[in-house]
């Protein structure tokens, strides 16, 4: 599904920001294209589309972050949004059982839809009220490991995780999007078309997907653990 | 002539019918069509032989299947379905003719048989292609190529497989159908191409976009590779001027999606950067949509007016949704905020108006700008998608822009894919379809609302209680009046306000002016100097007289000439009386020198 257009190592990524309203997605993707995270600092006018320019590993990524409407009467409207995304960051409130559930339900909902082409990170938010965690650490991980995403602890007030968020997902859909270009033939543009339309295609990223699962992250989900070979290669990248 | 040409052609019927199941029937006969479109004339008529079996291709009525679900794309992908694309989604429509025309081949070789009265259409076509340049060479080389993979089935199968093999990401790229001719022209005429296009009339505009993308594309490519590009764009405009009324309008959206394709792996193949890739791709995308919108915008084979229609009725009858229904929090009262909404709903309504995809989406970017400077000003931060969605609904629902569907339709069909998938047009495009599905699906519970109520305002038998405040925010006299009232009301509090200082000033003023007055006469009053002089003199006097008693002092006084002085400027400070200090020096001086003098008298 993840039509991942990209020519010369240029790579063009969307990502879906998914999650029930007032968890602080907008927040989040502030903090990370911005750097704010105060309300009275009016530099962006908006932040419903947000785009950014990465540089991992001498390849230009380009992202585009499309936030969606967070509340239940616009739940249907869901596909629009996350049709021909690479990726999504679901997140929830550390403090908020409800909003777990609601990622679940997301989760359940993209993977039926795209497949598991689609990188998942999932996100227990403010993380500065730790005191009233009310949704589970251990399960709340247990549960991204299960279903293939990874999961990170973010606080987009003390900018607490977001970056390495990005980074991580980021690599992923480098990774998911060099093994869709090998397997439809290693040429330019067009592939990503035919990987879309055609059902073979998605059985042979099935394989890849879990062969990658397997291969890369001992712990798929636990941020602490998986990070270390990835970020030093960020790391590197970076400077 | 029709056995002439049916010669070879009863095996290639067979070939199609052969290779049907497996399913990649569509590329064949794209392959086909390219190879015949420009280079050769269409050896066979291939499309405006299929032009009487267009009914037949039409797409199949939807399975049983779908009927349960009846929102969900019945390909059972999970997507929604649409009814225009027979309950399936964009993606498994645009799919879909690969497989359903799978089905018609039988029908299509019993109309090549039946020798239809189209082919003597496909002569214009042709003669235009010759006289494009090096058409003629490119026919012989195109003909025995189609006979030779015609006659023998079997080398038939393997030269579509071989074809297949060459072309494996794409299969249906006509890349290959420019790429296979022998000679491609050296130089290609666009302006006397078009010219010649019987349906397609060109616009001042669409030549100078054309004008733009030759001298564009003369920058980057040179002359042998420039032709293959022009070629590629006119044998699809070729394709379509002869074939849009037949072909279902979805195909031709694949062809086109495919040109734009092949266009960007050239572009990439030619190492042009990536900026002025998107550039030259969205100019070759504004030159083929003005050429061809009239024939595709709205076309007449599709029901796009029909929707138009529904969905423009459905706006009226929502007419009473106002801000607070959608929870949508704008400061309707602000007369910068309702400027921008007029200014949002114009440009969108100027959506309609213009005739590219990519000048379409940039009417929807700037209303969206627009809306999401609104919310700022309202809510003072920055609009994040749960403030933006509920506006960009206000808005279609106040707007009604014409022809909404139908130009949706023609964005989703006619852009290049990439843009819609990335960059805010393509952000704010998803919102306006999220908008329009928002609409058509509303109901009670979307905006928290008793369901008979609900349905009693749809269907306008009673009015919601808040209505005629929406209409009378949207009245411009009413608003400017109450602009006015409350200028005029804050004016009358300011000047009230300036009168009030004034009088506390003047009264700040009087009461210094008192104060003032009062500590002078305090202070005069405290240190008032009374020179009591003829007192001191007496009192000097007493002792004098009582002591010197042989002459009076008085005659003796009166000769000298100074204590007279004396005795003068004493009078004055006494008539003066406002210093204190300096004539107490002088009195006592004086009385010094009285008293002198009176010694001196005495002795």
């Amino acid at each position: 599904m993840a039509t991942s257009s990209h020519s010369k190592g240029n790579y063009n990524f969307k990502i879906v920001l998914l999650g029930e309203g007032c968890v602080g997605k907008t927040s989040c993707v502030l903090r990370y294209v911005e750097d704010t995270f105060n309300d009275r600092h009016i530099t962006t006018l908006q932040a419903s589309f947000l785009s950014k320019k990465l540089n991992i590993r001498g390849k230009r990524v380009n992202l585009s972050i499309w936030d969606t409407a967070g509340q239940e009467r616009f739940h249907a409207l869901g596909p629009i949004y996350y049709r021909d995304a690479n990726g999504a960051i679901l997140v929830y409130d550390i403090t908020d059982q409800d909003s777990f559930q609601k990622v679940k339900n997301w989760v359940k909902e993209l993977r039926k839809m795209l497949g598991s082409d689609l990188n998942l990170a999932i996100a227990g938010n403010k993380t500065d009220l730790e005191k009233q965690r009310r949704v589970d650490v251990q399960m709340a991980e247990d549960y991204a490991k299960a279903v293939g995403a990874h999961h990170f602890h973010t606080s987009a007030k003390q900018n607490k995780g977001i970056e390495e968020l990005f980074l991580d997902l980021s690599q992923r859909m480098i990774n998911t999007s060099d093994d869709l270009a090998r397997a439809s033939g290693g040429s330019l543009g067009l592939s990503s078309l035919g990987g879309a339309r055609g059902n073979t295609v998605t059985v042979v990223d099935d394989s890849q997907m879990s062969r990658e699962k397997s291969g890369c992250c001992g712990g798929g989900s636990s941020s602490v653990v998986t990070g270390l070979p990835v970020d030093n290669n960020l790391a590197a990248s970076s400077q | 002539m029709a056995d002439g040409q049916t010669g070879l052609h009863p095996a290639r019927a067979s070939e199609r019918t052969r290779v049907a199941p497996g399913g990649p029937t569509n590329a064949e006969r794209l392959n086909d069509g390219a190879e015949a479109g420009i280079f050769a004339p269409p050896p066979a008529g291939l499309m405006p032989r299929s032009r009487p079996q267009g009914p037949a291709l039409q797409p199949p009525p939807p399975t049983p299947g779908g009927g349960s679900a009846k929102l969900l794309c019945r390909n059972g992908c999970g997507f929604f379905g649409n009814p225009e694309w027979h309950w399936y989604c964009s993606k498994c429509w645009r799919a879909h003719p690969q497989r359903s025309l799978v089905a018609p081949p039988t029908t299509r070789s019993s109309g090549l048989t039946l020798g239809p009265p189209a082919s003597p259409r496909s002569r214009p076509a042709s003669a235009g292609t010759s006289a494009g340049g090096g058409g003629s060479t490119t026919r012989s080389s195109g003909d025995p190529r189609a006979s030779h993979s015609g006659p023998k089935a079997p080398s038939g199968d393997l030269t579509l497989r071989q074809r297949l093999k060459l072309t494996p990401k794409s299969p249906r790229s006509p890349a290959s159908a420019t790429g296979a001719p022998s000679g491609p022209p050296a130089t290609f005429d666009w302006r006397q191409h078009l010219s010649n296009l019987p349906h397609i009339r060109a616009s001042t505009e669409c030549l100078s976009a054309g004008q733009v993308l030759a001298s564009h594309l003369r920058h980057w490519v040179d002359g042998k590779s420039l032709a293959e590009i022009w070629v590629l764009i006119h044998t699809l405009l070729e394709k379509i001027d002869a074939s849009h009324e037949t072909t279902p309008i979805d195909t031709i959206a694949s062809q086109v999606q495919e040109v734009y394709l092949t266009l960007r792996a050239k572009f990439i193949q030619w190492d042009v950067p990536d900026d002025d890739l998107s550039v030259i791709l969205e100019q070759s995308e504004a030159y083929l949509s003005l050429a061809t919108y009239p024939l595709l915008f709205c076309p007449s084979s599709t029901n796009d007016e029909e929707k138009d229609l529904r969905l423009q009725n459905r706006i009226r009858s929502l007419n009473w949704i106002t801000t607070q229904e959608l929870r949508c929090v704008i400061q309707e009262s602000s007369q910068r905020v309702r400027d921008l909404l007029h200014d949002a709903i114009n440009d969108i309504v100027a959506l309609d108006s213009q005739q590219t995809p990519q000048a379409k989406l940039k009417s929807l970017v700037t209303c969206c700008k627009k809306l999401i400077e609104m919310l700022l000003i309202s809510n003072e931060k920055a609009a994040s998608a749960d403030e933006f969605l509920p506006c960009l609904i206000y808005v279609c629902l106040k707007a009604n822009p014409p022809r909404l569907q139908s130009n949706v339709n023609y964005i989703t069909r006619f852009c290049i894919e990439d843009n819609l998938r990335m960059g805010d047009g393509g952000y704010y495009f998803a919102s306006l379809c999220s908008a329009l599905s928002f609409i058509e699906n509303m109901d009670a519970a979307s905006v928290d609302m008793d369901s008979t109520d609900f349905h009693n305002y749809v269907t306008g038998r009673s009015l919601p209680p808040g209505s005629w405040k929406c209409t009378l925010l949207m009245s411009e006299g009413l608003q400017v009046m109450v602009q006015n009232k409350r200028i005029l009301e804050s004016l009358s509090e300011r000047q009230h306000q300036a009168l009030t200082q004034t009088t506390s000033l003047s009264q700040q003023m009087d009461n210094f002016a008192q104060e003032i007055h009062e500590e002078v006469a305090d202070i005069l009053r405290k240190t008032a100097y009374v020179i009591k002089a003829p007192r001191t003199v007496k009192r000097l006097h007493f002792p004098v007289t009582s002591s010197s008693t042989k002459e009076p002092p008085c005659s003796k006084l009166v000769d000298l000439p100074t204590p007279t002085g004396h005795q003068l400027s004493l009078d004055n400070f006494e008539g003066c009386s406002t210093q204190n200090a300096i004539p107490g020096i002088v009195c006592q001086n004086l009385q010094h020198l009285s008293l002198q003098e009176e010694d001196d008298d005495l002795m």
